[in-house]
């Protein structure tokens, strides 16, 4: 949908056109087709209604109305509205049929018309004697594996399988002289094609654009499809199992030519092309000295726009402003469209006849395998004397207009000047930062560590220390002892007298009675301290205690 | 205070180079900015990008002028003498365009915030005043610090480089034998991602890469 949003941008107006999935059947089976409508949400007038459209088909095939759809895209900050209908088409007699054109009334009274498409059908081969057909297949191939460098070949890996369920994902090697256009993305469709004797069979289809940029014989490597396909009923939380099966390709090769010695005027561009181009003289027919023309030049075709600029004009008694430019691509059906607009402004300088030189540039023509020029011709203009009014100043672009420098002069902006003052060097902190980061953060990790570790011991203490909780023994006194000496003591002293309590006792009845008597000297004696009387405390608890 | 001295000691040839370019001797002034110092302060790439351009090399004015936008994004005389010497070429890519943040800020500016805040969230935790507010300043300012030794790194590693001199070929491999892809003409500004011998892989405004010739570019930093 991005892509025929960015194909469709381009033109800035409702487009409507229709796209049938695959554009090729065999006689019996049954396909889609789509009717897309596209148009900005403020400023173009929308469809009167939303019925679906009729679409005409002729007698070899029969369209009938499946289910429609509405989204919301972005296309260069502009908020765009896609309708689709679709409709379910069956090939009823081999040949080459036309499906549509499509007509949409549109709410302002005018009516949106889309272009008619081609779709083949196919004569239904006799039944083979082989058996039946396989599970599953992909087929991949370039459209034209014979390239020019610089021309746009398109990548078509298709899926296809009679197994309800099954998905594949495609591995799509590193590409040797080739790579992706700036404009224009991959695109993928899923459709279903009904056949008589198969079934439905699903079809996932990839086309990847890719612009030869190098000479030669270039080996691409084969494409592999991952392909997942569901096995037995849903298991536990609905989830189905699934196999996976692996499929290569052929090994992908193309063969892209050099091209020619290029003419003077060659710009670079390679495809087939088509040029169109509007002068803008406002209501009036007559043009006046100082009125803005705005010319406007479009190139659609095959090649890729990507880095191609219009050569630069210049003609007589008239300035010449670039306005910019845009640019997109995408696939209509199977084939890659690119659209570039450009967009200059002319500024007749004197009045009377003004004959405007044609703009040409050269492309090269894969189809005709020789340079083309192109030639953009302007029709002869009348120029009257402006009035004398006040008017808005317009500015294009930019401070120079397009005219060559020794008919403009030098530009009017000056160079800033030079710094008369400043450091020299400018040494970098990186190397230093991870160590200085380390050491502003030391003290603040080492507190955020200790707390941490605090915790985790309580935690631990908590937790392996069962026995202590029982209040009534020995253990469960000494575990969360105060830090108040006095306190610490007494606590001390009624921990002994529950060890003493323990039927345990009586076999250490010597080693509590000298226990008991250096508490007695600490608490209540010569308050000598005693610093390893709480170990051996702890310890005749450990024996005492079961 | 080695880097202060070494900014001290070398901050003559600023003035120096000025009196040369005011009297006409742009080689000269060249030639005392760029000995200046081996990493250029972003008034030495400024001031070598305006002497270039008075000399008529726009490639390399462009080149110094990107490294002086580097290192001081948020000067309008950098901004401005750079979208000048761009103007003056002809059929030249876009640009290489560098992440946004980089208009504002620089990558070591972003490392002094990031240790600034680590200190005082380390203060704060250490000093037990507000330890919930300290652990969260410790963290952001190591994650920033984090990213911003990483965008230095990945500065000093992918340069942004201008094609000089010539026409730069861009090949499908470090080989001169290699098929050619495309020709970048003076003044393309390209993005250096790797080197091999005597190429480098580098990618334009385009998107388009391919292994160039490494006397062909100047790197802007």
């Amino acid at each position: 949908m991005t892509g025929l949003l960015a194909l469709i941008g381009a033109a800035h107006a409702l487009q409507v056109q229709i796209r049938a999935e695959p554009p090729v059947l065999t006689q019996g089976q049954t396909g889609s087709v789509s009717v897309v409508i596209v148009s900005e949400g403020r400023t173009d007038a929308q469809p009167a209604s939303g019925r679906p459209p009729r679409l005409p088909t002729e007698r070899g095939l029969a369209a009938e109305f499946a289910g429609q759809a509405s989204e919301f895209g972005n296309v260069n900050g502009r908020i765009s509205r896609v309708q689709r209908f679709e409709y379910r088409l069956s090939a009823i007699e081999d040949g080459t049929w036309t499906v549509g054109p499509v007509d949409v009334p549109l709410d302002d009274g005018t009516i949106a018309h889309s272009e008619p498409i081609r779709v083949v059908v196919n004569d239904r081969p006799s039944a083979s004697a082989g058996g039946p057909p396989p599970e599953f297949g992909i087929d991949v191939k370039f459209d034209d594996p014979t390239l020019w460098e610089g021309q746009v070949a398109v990548l078509q890996a298709k899926f296809q399988t009679r197994l309800p369920g099954a998905q594949v994902g495609w591995r799509i090697p590193d590409w040797d002289g080739l790579q992706l256009p700036q404009q224009g993305q991959p695109t993928q469709s899923d459709y279903a094609v009904t056949d008589p004797e198969m079934g439905t069979v699903a079809v996932n289809e990839v086309r990847i654009p890719l612009v030869a940029v190098a000479t030669g014989r270039r080996d691409q490597g084969v494409v592999a499809a991952e392909v997942t396909i569901p096995v037995g009923g849903g298991g536990l939380f609905a989830f189905a199992r699934g196999r996976v099966e692996h499929v290569v390709s052929e090994r992908l090769t193309v063969d892209i030519q050099p091209l020619p010695p290029a003419p003077s005027g060659f710009a670079g561009l390679v495809g087939d092309v088509e040029v169109e181009s509007a002068l803008d003289r406002g209501r009036k027919d007559t043009v006046a000295v100082g009125q803005s023309l705005e010319w406007t030049v479009t190139v659609r075709g095959s090649g890729a726009l990507d880095g191609f600029e219009l050569p630069a004009y210049a003609a007589a008694k008239t300035l010449v402003y670039d306005k910019g430019s845009d640019r997109a691509a995408a696939f209509a059906g199977d084939a890659f469209r690119g659209t570039a607009t450009f967009r200059r402004v002319l500024v007749p300088t004197e009045p009377g006849p003004l004959a405007l030189p044609p703009l040409t540039f050269v492309a090269f023509s894969p189809a005709k395998g020789e340079y083309v020029t192109h030639t953009v011709d302007l029709p002869q203009l009348e120029v009257v004397p402006g009035e004398p009014v006040a008017s808005a100043i317009q500015s294009f672009g930019g401070a120079a207009p397009l005219a060559p420098a020794a008919e403009s002069g030098p530009p009017a902006v000056e160079l800033r000047p030079p710094y008369p003052s400043g450091r020299a060097g400018s040494p970098s902190l990186a190397p230093f930062l991870p160590a200085l980061l380390g050491l502003a953060a030391a003290p603040g990790l080492a507190v955020l560590s200790r707390l941490g570790a605090r915790r985790v011991a309580a935690a631990a203490k908590r937790r392996w220390a069962p026995r202590a909780a029982d209040p009534g023994r020995a253990s469960a006194l000494l575990v969360d002892l105060p830090d108040d000496p006095e306190a610490r003591w007494a606590a001390f002293d009624a921990a002994l007298r529950r060890a003493e309590a323990e039927p345990a006792a009586a076999a250490h009845a010597e080693a509590i009675r000298a226990l008991r008597l250096r508490l007695g000297r600490v608490r209540f004696g010569d308050e000598r301290p005693d610093p390893t009387f709480e170990d051996d405390l702890r310890a005749l608890v450990a024996e005492i205690e079961p | 205070m080695m880097f202060l001295l070494t900014g001290l000691a070398c901050s003559s040839a600023v003035p120096e180079g000025v009196a040369q370019f005011d009297a006409g001797k742009l080689d000269d002034a060249i030639h005392t900015w760029d000995g200046a110092s081996e990493h250029h302060s972003g008034v030495i790439a400024y001031n070598l990008g305006v002497a270039y351009y008075r000399a008529g090399d726009l490639p390399r004015a462009i080149a110094e002028l990107r490294g002086a936008s580097r290192l001081r994004p948020r000067d309008a005389n950098v901004q401005h003498n750079l979208a000048l010497a761009r103007s003056g070429l002809q059929g030249v890519p876009p640009p290489v365009t560098a992440p946004g943040w980089t208009l504002i800020v620089t990558a070591g500016e972003l490392g002094l915030v990031a240790l600034l805040i680590t200190a005082v969230g380390s203060a704060l935790v250490w000093g037990a005043r507000a330890r919930g507010a300290g652990a969260a300043l410790l963290a952001g300012g190591l994650g920033l610090g984090a990213f911003a030794a990483r965008a230095s790194a990945d500065e000093d590693q992918h340069p942004i480089g201008v094609v000089v001199d010539g026409e730069a070929v861009l090949r499908d491999a470090a080989d001169i034998n290699s098929g050619e892809r495309l020709r970048l003409p003076p003044g393309a500004e390209v993005r250096v991602e790797r080197s091999l011998g005597d190429f480098v892989l580098v990618q334009d405004g385009r998107g388009r890469r391919g292994w160039a010739p490494a006397n062909a570019i100047v790197a802007a930093w």
